[in-house]
């Protein structure tokens, strides 16, 4: 390797060993960014780069907190129209129940009336064999459930 | 670190290449109409957008079957608004052919974009209803959000232009591109896959600033790529400095002129665009690159890029490995880096 290629300064060979010329530059030469001192737009890299990403997550932060602000607004003015499927589930859960509870009170009045109307009959059947004018039975008049009850 | 992107962007890519042409071509030939909706699907977009829908919804453990049509619908609706974007815009040159505007006139792309945003609702609308009322309120919900915050960013960038507005900052810039770019390009997608894969079961609110610092280094990277005018780039050359776009470049490059090179370009952005020349926009952009803005956007990219990383393992740390889960964290070094 010859010396111009190496750069080392052929004067200083002669105590045997090589020697760099000496830098032109005063202090060392800094370009990368992570250094801070590579100015951008007359500010240091750090700063802006600082900048930046603060304005794009105070953009981003603002057009979140606006979604939500529409979201409420449109979600309340939902509940008066279409409403959510799930909040429909629990208002049709809740009229199954109580078409239930009503399918029920109705079935328990219905067999109430069949057994009075029961009695009825076996009371009309029974009547022909007494005389015009008596009293009817006790048990007849008083329902199933006193029938043998003391007077 | 971007080796997960390509196998899945092609495998992914086919399925959805091919349900997009079946669909947007499956009825009777109509004069005027049936050629200009498959034009822009058919001439090989990345698909960024419906892979990432894919891959969220694999991510989250839904069966890739299911996620197509979901997927084949954001493309469909990502090429409509691409038609109505290049006329608004005035732009010539869409994915390395003429736009479809210049090609059979504006009344007429206006039509087909106007059937592509309807048909795009199609895939969505038949497949949503069969996988419960839940599921479906909360898709169309993040759908519903995507439009109207679209529709504001693209709002932003033309009124800006058209009223002449020099006093835009790094965060009006960032708000832009949080409503036209990241919501339609990778936070619905996200949103959409991430729904379907849990059966709507998951907050989609969790990939949101995710997908935003995506967008953006996405936005910044298509600023850059515009101005150094590749050839594979497929857009117009410096399309965004004859549009005079407000984009991260031009904020910073007006921020650093003095005062005559100031006056100089307020005036350049006042003309209109068929008033800029080739000359006025290489002194633009000669003054661009003596102030250094293509480096300032550059860092501005790589600092979002460390920001996205920080909010991937907050969205999707939990996750099981898998390779769509490589493919959404490699998304972020593959837009800082892409060519196209």
């Amino acid at each position: 390797m010859s010396e111009n290629q190496t750069g080392m300064n052929p004067e200083a060979a002669q105590d045997g060993r090589w020697h760099r010329p000496p830098p032109e530059r005063e202090k060392p030469l800094r370009s990368a960014w992570s250094d801070g001192v590579m100015p951008m737009g007359g500010r240091p890299i750090t700063e802006t780069v600082e900048d930046t990403i603060r304005t794009a997550y105070r953009v981003i932060g603002e057009n979140i907190r606006q979604g939500h602000d529409a979201a409420e607004r449109f979600g309340w003015e939902n509940t008066r129209g279409a409403t959510d499927p799930s909040r429909d589930l629990g208002t049709l859960a809740s009229r199954m129940i109580q078409l239930g509870r009503e399918m029920a009170t109705t079935y328990f009045d219905a067999m109430d009336l069949l057994l009075q109307e029961a009695d009825q009959r076996r009371g009309d059947r029974e009547r022909p064999r007494g005389q015009a004018g008596e009293p009817p039975p006790p048990d007849t008049q008083r329902g199933r459930d006193d029938a043998d009850e003391p007077h | 670190m971007s080796r997960s992107i390509q196998p899945l962007l092609e495998a992914y890519g086919k399925l959805i290449r091919e349900y997009v042409d079946q669909y947007l071509t499956s009825q009777p030939k109509a004069p005027y109409l049936h050629d200009l909706l498959a034009d822009y699907p058919r001439r090989g977009g990345k698909l960024m957008r419906p892979c990432i829908c894919m891959a969220h919804a694999r991510a989250f453990g839904g069966r890739l079957e299911d996620a197509i049509p979901f997927a084949a619908a954001v493309e469909i609706l990502h090429n409509a608004l691409l038609i109505h974007d290049d006329i608004q815009d005035e732009s010539v040159e869409r994915r390395g052919l003429p736009t479809l505007h210049a090609l059979h006139g504006v009344p007429l792309a206006i039509n087909a974009g106007d059937a592509m945003l309807l048909m795009a609702f199609g895939p969505l609308l038949d497949n949503v209803g069969r996988r419960g009322g839940a599921l479906a309120r909360r898709i169309l919900e993040v759908t519903r959000r995507m439009a109207r915050e679209t529709a504001e960013g693209q709002a932003l960038d033309i009124g800006w232009r058209q009223d002449n507005r020099h006093d835009i900052t790094t965060a009006d810039y960032l708000t832009m591109v949080l409503k036209k770019t990241a919501w339609m390009a990778t936070i619905w997608p996200a949103q959409v896959g991430m729904l379907l894969g849990t059966h709507g079961l998951v907050d989609p609110e969790a990939v949101v600033r995710f997908g935003f610092f995506l967008g953006a280094i996405f936005q910044i990277q298509d600023d850059l790529l515009n101005f150094s005018s590749e050839a594979a780039y497929g857009k117009e050359p410096r399309g965004d400095l004859f549009e005079a776009k407000r984009t991260l470049l031009l904020i910073h490059v007006r921020s650093q002129c003095n005062h005559h090179q100031r006056r100089q370009l307020d005036h350049f952005m006042c003309l209109r665009r068929q008033e800029r020349t080739a000359d006025s926009v290489a002194w633009l952009a000669d003054l661009m690159v003596s102030k250094g803005s293509p480096d300032y956007a550059r860092m501005v990219a790589e600092s979002l890029a460390g920001a996205a990383r920080h909010e991937f393992i907050r969205a999707y740390g939990h996750l099981p490995d898998s390779q769509d889960k490589d493919f959404i964290e490699d998304l972020v070094p593959w837009v800082f880096n892409r060519t196209t």
